[in-house]
């Protein structure tokens, strides 16, 4: 009888937990799901979906230098996915990649021993692990980025931190890139905090901001497909696979908070420090959206 | 007499009047700026600043002395563009669930 009532107690428990366990990123799926469709939607045929989507876009032009269907994993080349003209120009670009140097570079500072004798592999000994950053550490009740656990890394082994977003810790995080190559993103919400963390990062990527009173949204969602001038708008979807990236404008590598810092300047507002909430709030949500998605990077852009 | 006494009055009161209302009276820089930092640090506390502004008001805060006048204007201009961008994160608030992809 005991064990019977021990067992019924046990299995309720467990169920419990992962009933509650299930409901923290019910909203994100939700959220993931409609996301990912409504790309899948409007990269299915351009030219049919031409008063949908693309209203404004000659007709000539979306016949001529749109790429479509899109499948999901095509989104990993974020603008050159669907633009034509930028995928032929990187395609030679990518003949002898610009970020090439900077990985190498990347693996040698991996491999470089610190004052103690360690080196990173000591706190990554599978270097593969872009897929799950950023992840929500529940001890620690925040938001971890790749770039912090390098960091962090070099702490506990003596070492003074990199400055974030570009230079060395940059060049570490592309060789973990490279190293994670094909993996797909899989980014967890494992609790209430973390399920809050992702509604604010949700809400800094839709809610309009700045002097130009604009969103992250509007360009990579709504606007996903269309140009500004010659620069091809990238879609959100698959935004996250590519980093680092290589950027002609930065003669160099960034990290994704580099970018994202970037963006939220562009819409006339005041720049979010590196690893500050906000910005890990909004990464957060973004790789979310890619999730499954195979990683990419790093990869070179204007 | 009482032609001399209504015109003094007058001339005092329209004195008075100006004094009252000149911005670039004493401490009216102070107040300018302490206004702008105010409203700046609330929409900086809520990540809603616009990239300019503290720009704009440090530039007010050097010119406090060497001209007040300039300094009261930029203060101005770091206030009115600190409340705005507090007025529209209150308004794109009701909006922005709207934006989401169902």
């Amino acid at each position: 009888m005991l064990k019977k009532l021990i067992k019924i107690v046990a299995v309720s428990m467990i169920s419990t937990t992962i009933v509650f366990a299930a409901n923290f990123n019910a909203q994100a799926e939700k959220d993931r799901k409609a996301f990912v469709d409504y790309f899948l939607k409007k990269f299915e045929n351009p030219v049919a979906n031409r008063d949908k989507y693309f209203p404004y876009v000659p007709l000539k032009e979306l016949k001529k230098d749109y790429i479509y269907p899109l499948k999901f994993q095509d989104f990993q080349d974020g603008p050159l996915s669907w633009y034509r003209p930028s995928k032929e120009q990187f395609a030679e670009i990518n003949d002898f990649p610009p970020y090439e140097i900077p990985v190498d570079d990347g693996e040698e500072l991996f491999n470089k021993p610190f004052a103690n004798g360690k080196t990173y592999a000591s706190c990554f000994p599978n270097p593969a692990i872009k897929q799950n950053y950023p992840y929500y550490d529940v001890h620690r009740d925040e938001i971890v980025t790749i770039g912090m656990a390098v960091n962090e890394c070099r702490v506990i082994n003596g070492e003074k931190p990199l400055k974030y977003g570009k230079g060395d810790l940059a060049k570490v995080v592309a060789y973990l890139a490279v190293k994670s190559r094909g993996k797909k993103i899989d980014i967890k919400i494992p609790n209430e905090n973390a399920a809050k963390a992702y509604e604010a990062g949700k809400k800094l990527f839709y809610k309009q901001r700045g002097y130009l009173a604009i969103s992250c949204n509007e360009c990579h969602v709504k606007s996903a497909g269309k140009r500004i001038r010659a620069e091809a708008l990238s879609p959100a979807l698959g935004a996250t696979t590519q980093m680092p990236v290589y950027r002609i404008k930065w003669g160099g590598l960034g990290t994704l908070q580099r970018r994202l810092a970037g963006c939220v300047k562009d819409t006339g507002s005041e720049k979010p420090k590196m690893q500050s909430k906000p910005l890990k709030e909004l990464a957060y949500f973004l790789t979310y959206m890619s999730n499954g998605m195979k990683l990419f990077g790093p990869d070179t852009r204007k | 007499m009482k032609k001399l006494i209504l015109i003094s009055t007058i001339t005092v009161a329209f004195l008075a009047g100006c004094a009252m209302n000149n911005p670039y009276a004493s401490n009216g820089v102070d107040s300018a700026i302490a206004n702008a930092q105010a409203k700046y640090n609330k929409a900086h506390s809520q990540m809603v600043a616009w990239k300019n502004t503290k720009k704009v008001l440090e530039k007010a805060k050097k010119l406090a002395k060497s001209n007040p006048k300039k300094a009261i204007a930029l203060a101005n201009e770091a206030a009115y563009e600190a409340q705005t961008a507090l007025d529209q994160s209150a308004e794109f608030e009701k909006t922005w669930r709207a934006q989401v992809p169902k």
